[in-house]
């Protein structure tokens, strides 16, 4: 097996459990939704992928490829699902 | 926490707004807003107007509606300028190879607004636009 190299490709076609295991990260579900699909909350720890329950299936699985591709600074600008994706690390 | 950095490796698109927009604001609740240092959220629905649309770069409003423009050179007929087929997650755009660099700029940018159902203003002669439901023929 590859080493997760925090590619494009990486982050779009490895197995989700993988993605967040190599991004020391766990998914949380929040009932904000309407144009909030979801965001990133570093913990001590840990990363906390915020994902609204008003997103789900393939779309769910995406944003969270997505907000964690853009945390580590992949361009997310053509993502499969089209977000908008504001902050970073800071 | 700030809000004011594009986590794109892109970050001077010229409209894309770096401030949230008052909508989006109302949308997320000031507690999540504060805490979470990355957010994602839907194409705000200022995108989704005749003014956007013909004012952001080109580029960046093809990524942000999912659209691929495909010249087809195979076409000669003269009177095909263009076309647009809406899928539920994307869009494909097919131009003909006789146009102009502005017609190329132009034509995708209103075959998206077609495309998103903003009400235009017909196109002046010669041009015309026919809308062909292919929902059948899709599930053939």
């Amino acid at each position: 097996m590859n080493a997760f190299d925090f590619s494009r490709w990486a982050f779009l076609s490895e197995p989700l459990p993988a993605v967040l295991a190599e991004c020391g990260a766990v998914v949380e579900e929040t009932s904000d939704g309407g144009w909030f699909m979801g965001g990133i909350r570093p913990d001590t720890a840990r990363l906390s992928v915020v994902i609204s329950d008003e997103v789900q299936g393939v779309e769910r699985d995406l944003v969270v490829r997505g907000l964690l591709a853009a945390w580590h600074y992949v361009d997310v600008s053509d993502w499969p699902v089209p977000m908008f994706v504001q902050g970073g690390q800071s | 926490m700030s809000n004011t950095v594009p986590a794109s490796v892109r970050p001077t698109l010229p409209a894309m707004p770096a401030q949230p927009t008052a909508r989006q604001r109302e949308a997320l609740p000031a507690d999540r807003a504060d805490r979470l240092h990355m957010t994602a959220t839907r194409v705000p629905v200022e995108h989704k107007t005749f003014d956007y649309i013909f004012e952001t770069d080109l580029d960046a409003l093809l990524a942000e509606y999912e659209t691929r423009v495909v010249v087809a050179d195979e076409l000669t007929d003269p009177a095909f300028f263009g076309c647009v087929v809406v899928r539920t997650s994307s869009i494909a755009i097919l131009l003909s190879p006789n146009l102009s660099e502005y017609e190329r700029d132009f034509f995708p940018r209103y075959l998206i607004c077609q495309a998103l159902g903003l009400d235009l203003t017909p196109l002046p002669t010669p041009f015309a636009v026919k809308v062909t439901d292919m929902t059948e023929a899709a599930t053939a």
